[in-house]
């Protein structure tokens, strides 16, 4: 994902861009580092916490589950299995949650190995998850 | 000695966001610094030039006490106590009076971590308007 040095960028990652969701602001930083990935998702204007996410399962094994059905159908449903360790910040059942959530719904369960997420989302629910899942698979994955 | 390569990557405003990445040179080595700079904070990721890693994360802030000037420094991923990373954003965040996360991703020795360390200083002074 590392893009070539000296291709000129105009800007500092992989991906930067503000964009709203749902109507709020948000902040968004991608960048392939070559052993892991690097996510900055925020509302607030800084990092509030930061996770390292690591899959439990191969890259080629954890997407079964998503090649099965719909992950959204609760009947079927099942999670990438992952694990998160809080690095920085406070750490709630409700940050988790919306990272397993970004996890299922978009590009991050392609990563390689693990990644780096920095989450600060001003509300956690399904509709602002459901919407910044569509923002970060159409503008990054 | 230490000094920015042509290909510097031109800063963009997004929001109250702004990156920025530059390839810089500490004797015979090239490093690339990629800048995050949000409200308050700025995310600095150091590696060499030909190959990028997230290894090391630490983060240093002011303390709230006017009268007491000495950082308060933590490593929070890749590694423990007292790292590089650490360090520097320790030294950045008494500079600057910031708050600083710094990834610090080179095996500096004691011949090429000095002229790391003038030629990142040398830049972040002459294009402040990136890191703070």
């Amino acid at each position: 994902m590392t893009p070539a040095l000296d291709i000129p960028r105009e800007i500092g990652f992989n991906q930067q861009f503000s964009v709203n969701v749902n109507g709020v602001p948000t902040e968004i930083v991608f960048h392939g580092f070559a052993n892991k990935w690097f996510l900055v998702v925020t509302q607030l204007g800084k990092i509030p916490g930061i996770y390292n996410v690591h899959f439990d399962v191969k890259k080629d094994e954890r997407v079964i589950p998503y090649l099965h059905g719909p992950v959204d159908n609760p009947e079927f449903h099942v999670s990438v299995p992952i694990t998160m360790n809080c690095c920085l910040g406070l750490d709630t059942d409700e940050t988790r949650s919306a990272i397993q959530f970004l996890v299922n719904r978009t590009g991050l369960h392609k990563c390689p190995s693990e990644f780096v997420v920095g989450l600060g989302l001003k509300q956690i629910d399904g509709p602002n998850l459901r919407a910044l899942a569509k923002v970060l698979e159409e503008m990054i994955f | 000695m230490a000094s920015a390569n042509k290909d510097i990557v031109p800063v963009k405003e997004s929001g109250p966001f702004t990156s920025h990445c530059v390839h810089l040179e500490a004797g015979p080595s090239q490093f690339t610094v990629r800048a995050l700079k949000m409200q308050g904070s700025t995310m600095l990721f150091v590696n060499p030039k030909e190959s990028e890693v997230l290894e090391e994360l630490a983060v240093a802030m002011p303390p709230r006490n006017p009268t007491s000037t000495e950082p308060l420094s933590s490593t929070i991923l890749g590694g423990h106590g007292q790292t590089d990373s650490s360090v520097l954003a320790a030294k950045l965040s008494k500079r600057y009076r910031r708050q600083f996360y710094v990834s610090l991703n080179l095996k500096l020795d004691r011949l090429v971590g000095p002229l790391f360390e003038k030629s990142l200083v040398t830049y972040m002074h002459d294009h402040l308007e990136h890191f703070a």
